[in-house]
């Protein structure tokens, strides 16, 4: 702390640190729950998960400007949310073929191996990224460029400065969204996982991969879905990163998110669904509590979000090394 | 042509080889019980025949189709029901969450609920109960169940009396004969009384090997002919 700077935290602060924390626990939440259904199911660590987050960044890009071009009745908030859907089928999709042509092959064998191979995937779509994007990867985007303007601007209720007050706290217009895909997705995939046949499915394959499949459960068929899902999920999440202020907009932008996703999958418990919820908001909370420090208080600390975030890591881990929810062996094969 | 027909299977772990030529059939209304020492290859024949460890070699048919080859759920499908050694329930879903996923369709759920409760009355009491908290004969019952709705034309059944008390074990087996009345069965079983008095026919296994096989009716479990190839 820089002499005669005193940290002065009012309910404000709170509030602001709070619903920020939420808006990026959703965030969180959106590509940390595929890494962990991934890992729960199948055991696969997937190092690819931020690089097709990367990918969704970019597709979610790509078809905004696509359909703002059009035009069309829908408006800008209808557009995003058709771009923000169509973002996710078509990463699930490349998911699924991910899954069917790739990771399949793997199976049974040696943890490394998958490591390997996805890490091998992540490098591929981070080049191919270079690649079709050529020098637009510094930075933000060039906005005289046909992609810049409305990735810039973003849909209108979350244009740069918009913002709106909660009990006299000002929130940035992008937060809500972010809260509200969060709430979404966790009750979307509590619900998918609990009150459905296929859910059913997922979690007696998670425990048992093999006694579900003697059940007469097409485990790979559940595997491919489960991937195509959390890729989907991973995808929509990454046309969240391209408005957010700590991500820069790059080919790597979704290996920096991985970073803080790994972290929540292990403190939530590797493989929980409900540990990784949790782990989340805690650390969506951190990681904003952590902002508000640094631009405010500790000017010189840039990286305290992430600072607190493996401090959050390090205490779980000596106080429950299997983390929130977690159990000794997870993995279903 | 028998139910189920293995012929000269030879089944591998790496490279050591657990089954040595294993030949075995089960009739369609017979109950069928495969003894042996520990170790021997029993658990790995009923694997085989399930696709779980596939042979490197021979044949094996269930109801004239080849199953070498299919994936498991696909073997499962055709209607064979594993009730494994450890029970192998999912520890972490309800009882009543283990018996739905045993069930191969949605319109068949309410049918086969109604069989697996009627069959183990103490499972409904318990249906909301996490699997995993029942005691160890209740987890068997509901293994036993998990096979009977899964619309099974016969089951593979492995040490279903293993790490029970001797009175849960009466229990199992009471269940177990009822279920044999309908349902015909390859029965894996270290206990010799129990296999034997649930069994039609026996074939032992011996390093990977049958090296008998006959009708239940001519041994008993004192029997010389028994106790030199299951002694220890």
């Amino acid at each position: 702390m820089s002499p005669g700077v005193a940290l002065q935290v009012g309910p404000g602060v709170l509030v602001r640190v709070l619903i920020e924390g939420l808006g990026t626990a959703g965030l969180f939440v959106m590509i940390a729950s595929g890494l962990t259904l991934i890992f729960g199911l199948m055991g696969v660590l997937n190092f690819a998960h931020g690089a097709l987050t990367t990918v969704g960044a970019y597709v979610g890009g790509g078809l905004l400007v696509y359909l703002a071009s059009g035009g069309g009745g829908l408006g800008s908030l209808g557009l995003w949310f058709v771009a923000l859907g169509a973002t996710g089928v078509v990463l699930a999709g490349l998911g699924a073929v991910i899954e069917v042509g790739l990771i399949r092959k793997l199976y049974g064998r040696a943890p490394i191996e998958q490591i390997l191979l996805t890490f091998g995937v992540a490098l591929v779509l981070q080049e191919l990224l270079l690649m079709l994007l050529g020098n637009w990867q510094s930075g933000l985007p060039d906005p005289t460029s046909s992609w810049g303007q409305p990735i810039v601007e973003g849909p209108s209720f979350m244009a740069a400065g918009r913002s709106f007050d909660v009990l006299g706290v000002s929130i940035r217009g992008f937060t809500p969204i972010k809260i509200l895909l969060g709430v979404l997705v966790v009750v979307g995939v509590w619900g998918f996982l609990t009150k459905t046949r296929y859910g059913l499915y997922i979690r007696a394959g998670t425990e048992d991969a093999e006694m579900a499949q003697a059940l007469g459960i097409d485990v790979q068929r559940v595997f491919t879905v489960v991937f195509a899902v959390g890729i989907g999920l991973a995808g929509m999440a990454g046309m969240f990163l391209i408005w957010e202020r700590t991500y820069d907009l790059t080919y790597l932008m979704g290996a920096e998110a991985l970073l803080p996703a790994f972290i929540i999958v292990v403190v939530g418990g590797l493989g929980t669904f409900k540990g990784t919820v949790v782990a989340s908001v805690v650390a969506g909370i951190f990681f904003e509590a952590g902002i508000f420090l640094q631009t405010n208080v500790f000017q010189g600390l840039t990286q305290l979000n992430n600072i607190l975030i493996f401090l959050l890591l390090v205490v779980v881990l000596i106080v429950r090394p299997q983390g929130l929810y977690g159990q000794e062996e997870v993995g279903g094969h | 042509m028998s139910l189920l027909d293995v012929d000269d299977v030879h089944t591998y772990y790496g490279e050591s080889h657990i089954l040595e030529g294993v030949s075995l059939a089960v009739e369609r209304d017979e109950v069928v019980a495969l003894m042996g020492r520990n170790g021997v290859g029993k658990t790995t024949t009923l694997r085989t025949i399930l696709q779980l460890t596939p042979p490197r070699s021979g044949r094996i048919t269930y109801d004239g189709a080849d199953l070498v080859g299919r994936p498991t759920h696909e073997v499962a499908d055709l209607g064979i029901g594993w009730i494994p050694e450890d029970r192998r329930i999912f520890s972490h879903l309800t009882v009543d969450e283990n018996v739905r996923a045993a069930i191969p369709s949605a319109d068949r759920l309410a049918e086969g609920r109604r069989i697996a409760f009627e069959t183990f009355p103490i499972l409904e009491e318990r249906a909301d109960q996490e699997a995993g908290t029942l005691s160890g004969g209740q987890q068997q019952m509901l293994a036993i169940a998990r096979g009977l709705v899964g619309d099974n034309d016969m089951l593979l059944v492995d040490e279903p009396s293993e790490g029970l008390a001797p009175q849960i074990v009466a229990d199992v087996a009471d269940a177990l004969a009822d279920v044999a009345a309908d349902v015909p069965m390859l029965l894996v079983e270290q206990n010799v009384r129990l296999a034997l008095d649930l069994a039609d026919r026996f074939y032992v296994l011996d390093q990977g090997q049958v090296v008998d096989q006959g009708d239940t009716s001519e041994v008993s479990a004192d029997s010389p002919r028994l106790r030199e190839v299951l002694s220890a």
